[in-house]
């Protein structure tokens, strides 16, 4: 994901790209997420315009955003990468990216996960940790909403599937 | 009403404070008189402006408050927050009051006691945050220029020091009280330590509402200090300009109104998507 998002050094930045460029399978996935990327950071932009909006536009917006991102959540059999990027780019524009990655590391500490070996068995433990962590740093509130988001992307796991 | 508009008036709120009071300001530096005036104490139209983002900071603050789990840093870190803008609320309400009777005007210098307090808690509280943070791994990327800006708050110190003179209460009969007005640029400076340490979390948090809400505290910090010494230092100088700082200065209380506000929004939006969701969901 810090590759996709840029915000990984440039020695491991070349060195990644350096092996996509060479790894067929690595490659498939790289373009895969890419597009996810970009396309729920798309959404992320929309709920930023609907900061300023009156009332009733921001109602309107979130449920059509709300749907849109329904229709593009993972399908069934979708991987945890992808769950996770989801998760991120979602709550990226009120909490912030930094908040949100930090999170997601706490809660991979705290749960005493390594990202790899995030699957949908575990995936709601990782869930109820990261809510918390939420909780604690942007309030009870904001936990709400990232348990939430967490299980609705949880429910569309591949059984099984890894990140 | 819409959050944006309510933004729109906190930031319309700090504008007008801070022309009022420069206005004030500079008028009294063209009569000859050196800053602060006898009673330091804003006019009333900019007291009660300075009242209502007290208002807004505590009212925010509180809902702030309440919105974290028992024993969360964040929730200590707003608390103190709330705290500071009961101080400062008690602080200028005191000032309006004592300016305006003349027996209690010898003891305007009391003042200094919910001053002092209003910036020894943004300071606790703006260190709690850092912890907060800090203990989620963020705030560890202090480049040199976080550095920088910390040498460059140390080597302020001596020239507020040196301009303490020119402030409020420095000559008050009160001997507890020269020592409280001798102690509030040390808080307000470590205030601004503190900040640039925030500056560097914030600057990690990335564009968001929580994001903002940290750049605003960070903006406060910053900017009281660097008014708070230059508006005495160009007082003799350059009286426009003294001027311009002193609103400044005063003003940027409504700075921190904004960052309690922001953090607000966090809450008010995480719960517009919940709510969205359980909609959509029984749909």
């Amino acid at each position: 994901m810090e590759y996709i998002e840029g915000t990984m050094d440039a020695a491991d930045r070349a060195r990644i790209g350096q092996h996509v460029s060479a790894c067929v399978e690595c490659s498939s996935t790289l373009a895969n997420l890419s597009a996810w990327h970009e396309a729920i950071a798309s959404e992320g932009d929309r709920l930023r315009a609907a900061m300023d909006a009156q009332p009733l536009d921001t109602e309107r917006m979130l449920r059509e955003c709300l749907q849109r991102i329904t229709a593009e959540l993972p399908a069934p059999g979708r991987s945890v990468s992808e769950a996770l990027a989801a998760l991120r780019a979602l709550l990226a524009p009120i909490f912030g990216q930094g908040t949100v990655t930090a999170a997601v590391n706490q809660a991979l500490r705290r749960t005493g996960l390594a990202v790899s070996a995030l699957s949908a068995s575990n995936w709601l433990v990782f869930i109820k940790a990261f809510s918390a962590v939420i909780s604690e740093i942007c309030g009870i509130a904001a936990g709400r909403l990232a348990d939430l988001a967490g299980i609705s992307l949880g429910s569309s796991l591949l059984a099984g599937g890894q990140a | 009403m819409n959050r944006g508009a309510i933004r729109g008036l906190l930031c319309l709120g700090f504008v007008v404070t801070a022309l009022m009071i420069s206005a004030g300001s500079y008028r009294l530096l063209r009569s000859g008189a050196v800053l602060p005036a006898a009673s330091g104490a804003p006019a009333l139209p900019a007291a009660v402006l300075l009242l209502i983002a007290y208002v807004v900071m505590l009212w925010f603050s509180a809902r702030n408050v309440a919105d974290y789990p028992k024993g969360a840093l964040m929730r200590t870190a707003w608390w103190l927050i709330a705290a500071a803008a009961t101080a400062g609320l008690a602080r200028i309400a005191f000032e309006c009051i004592a300016a305006g009777s003349p027996g209690l005007l010898p003891w305007i210098g009391l003042r200094q006691i919910p001053n002092v307090l209003h910036s020894a808690l943004i300071l606790s509280g703006a260190l709690t945050m850092w912890t907060a943070f800090s203990r989620l791994g963020m705030g560890a990327r202090f480049r040199w220029p976080h550095r920088v800006a910390i040498a460059a708050i140390l080597a302020w110190m001596p020239v507020v020091y040196s301009v303490r003179d020119h402030l409020p209460d420095s000559h008050s009969a009160l001997a507890f009280i020269r020592v409280l007005q001798a102690s509030d640029p040390f808080f307000i400076l470590a205030g601004a330590v503190a900040a640039v340490m925030l500056l560097s979390i914030r600057q990690e948090i990335g564009r968001s509402e929580m994001g903002l809400s940290v750049g605003f505290l960070v903006a406060y910090s910053i900017l009281k200090p660097l008014a708070f010494g230059a508006r005495a230092l160009f007082a003799a100088r350059y009286p426009v300009l003294s001027a311009v700082l002193a609103g400044l200065a005063r003003s940027c209380d409504w700075s921190l109104a904004l960052a309690v506000f922001c953090r607000w929004k966090v809450t008010e939006r995480s719960r517009a998507f919940v709510d969205e969701y359980n909609r959509g969901k029984r749909r």
